[in-house]
């Protein structure tokens, strides 16, 4: 059987956050370019919205996350959470929801 | 009832004599094998009443198919046959436990497989019963009953309730190995078969319930009840049938044992990296595997008829389903198809951790005859097929993908959507069986 016919998509990937004394992320430094330099961090400039999440409380390992839509010094816009069981951050660039998404009796095809 | 009799050598036990000897046959009885497998399998509930339950025909109801000797000793009355839904007010600490069928099959081939070491010849019978044909063996004296269970014992599984019996010709041994108490076989002489046969019970033969039903209310109770009866009488009262079990009372035991051969497991299977719960991934991987299934070169030609699905939950239990498809399919399209109408409403209800399909009956012959012009769709479906062939051989991995809702209200993303190899011929499957 072949691993690779259902792949994940939009997983998180592990970021580097400096926060402020709220717990807000400040600086943000994405990934590590090579080998024992990380790349520098950016400012983040405005924080949008924010909005906690806790789901699969019914498994053993459940999942409570706070999400951050952040925009950075340079202009982009940024989905960050952090694992509030973990402490660690990561960053989930998703599309936002589109209309007709929500309908979960149709799975997509294609 | 003869004793179990020590070592004696048999005298036309030689190279030249071998063809002129009794053919001896060994039988052993697994009086509850499917319980074994399982307290075996859940050690933790060895002290708790266990029974097994599942369907003897595919529309029937849930019945208990195994009681366990503690599940017996409640005294509640939970027998075999009981309804599965009454074994909890009856026995309200009894621990029901899916009857695995794979499972036990799968146990039983291996048992099979390893007894080759004694015998070459070996007849299953059910769950319940393995034959050895014991004539001829230069290793092993088969009127030394106590050599032959030594030689049997390191090849079956420890733990597990079995009995040996050893007679000429399959039926007397069946019956000697019910008549065997547990560690210690029971030979009978050829000299002592009638005797031995004469006062066991009639519900040992080989037949239905119905002409067990029958015997009784002639009165026949006992082996010895029924020999004694005219063949020909016994003939006219239950037929031909009937006339197979005046032999088989009377100790004419001739019938040669089915060489047991193993056939080719064509079975694809796909462990899941997290439970798996939605109907998108369930028919996604249930596809790939009918492709992966279709694509197997030992499969038989011709159609594919039966299929019997398998998964194992997240709650620890397992889900089995057999399909007889409505005809034989030569594509796995089509068979995919059918499959997702058939499994409407019978789909595992829970977390998939693993999910396999076996091939258990194919027709060499199809029943409809293949289109002779494929239309427009189907030639561009078949380029389309052959491009993402082309790449995936090329890539050495899946190229095109398409993304699909898992869990559309799922807050997580990465657990709302998933990319999900793309394959024109399943997509065709999806919307002919719409």
């Amino acid at each position: 059987m072949e691993a690779d016919r259902v792949r994940p998509v939009y997983e998180p990937r592990p970021v580097q956050v400096a926060v402020d004394r709220h717990g807000a992320p400040r600086r943000v430094a994405f990934g590590v370019r090579s080998p024992g330099r990380a790349s520098p961090a950016v400012p983040v400039a405005r924080i949008n919205d924010r909005w906690r999440v806790d789901d699969l409380w019914w498994r053993e390992t459940p999942v409570s996350r706070m999400y951050w839509l952040v925009e950075l010094a340079d202009g982009r816009l940024e989905i960050l959470f952090q694992d509030l069981l973990t402490g660690h951050w990561f960053r989930q660039p998703y599309p936002p929801p589109e209309d007709g998404d929500d309908d979960p009796d149709e799975p997509a095809d294609g | 009832m003869p004793t179990p009799r020590q070592s004696r050598r048999n005298p036309l036990h030689s190279p030249t004599a071998a063809c002129f000897a009794p053919r001896w046959v060994g039988c052993v009885w697994f009086p509850q094998l499917p319980l074994d497998l399982e307290l075996q399998r859940h050690p933790e509930l060895r002290d708790r009443p266990v029974v097994l339950v599942g369907r003897l025909a595919e529309k029937g109801i849930e019945r208990v198919l195994g009681v366990s000797a503690v599940a017996a000793a409640t005294g509640t009355g939970i027998a075999v046959g009981t309804p599965a839904h009454a074994v909890a007010s009856c026995c309200p600490g009894a621990a029901a436990l899916p009857y695995d069928t794979p499972y036990y099959g799968k146990a039983f081939e291996a048992l099979l497989l390893r007894l080759e070491a004694v015998t070459p010849l070996r007849e299953p019978d059910g769950f319940e019963a393995i034959y050895l044909d014991l004539a001829g063996l230069p290793h092993l004296d088969p009127e030394d009953p106590w050599q032959v269970q030594e030689a049997l014992q390191p090849h079956l599984p420890p733990g597990t309730d079995w009995r040996l019996g050893i007679a000429t010709g399959r039926f007397t041994s069946w019956c000697a190995a019910h008549m065997a108490k547990p560690g210690v076989p029971l030979f009978v002489p050829e000299a002592e078969k009638a005797a031995f046969l004469d006062g066991l019970p009639t519900f040992l033969l080989p037949t239905d319930a119905r002409t067990l039903d029958q015997l009784h209310l002639l009165g026949l109770r006992t082996l010895g009840h029924l020999a004694r009866l005219p063949r020909q009488a016994v003939l006219a009262q239950l037929g031909w049938p009937g006339e197979r079990l005046h032999r088989l009372a009377s100790g004419e035991d001739h019938e040669p044992l089915q060489p047991y051969a193993p056939k080719p497991v064509i079975r694809e299977t796909f462990q899941f990296s997290e439970p798996v719960e939605t109907v998108a991934e369930f028919e996604a991987m249930l596809g790939a595997l009918l492709r992966q299934l279709w694509d197997r070169p030992d499969r038989e030609r011709g159609g594919v008829r039966q299929l019997l699905l398998h998964a194992r939950l997240e709650e620890g239990g397992t889900w089995s389903h057999t399909v007889t498809l409505r005809r034989a399919h030569e594509q796995w399209v089509g068979a995919f198809a059918e499959l997702r109408r058939r499994l409407e409403g019978v789909r595992p209800a829970g977390g998939l951790l693993e999910l396999s399909v076996e091939v258990t009956s194919v027709a060499r012959v199809l029943d409809c005859q293949p289109a002779l012009i494929e239309t427009e769709t189907e030639y561009r479906e078949a380029l389309l097929g052959h491009a993402i062939e082309h790449l995936r051989a090329r890539l050495h991995r899946t190229a095109v993908y398409r993304l699909a809702h898992i869990r559309p209200r799922s807050p997580l993303p990465e657990q709302r959507w998933k990319l999900i190899a793309y394959d024109p011929f399943m997509s065709r499957a999806r919307s002919r069986s719409r």
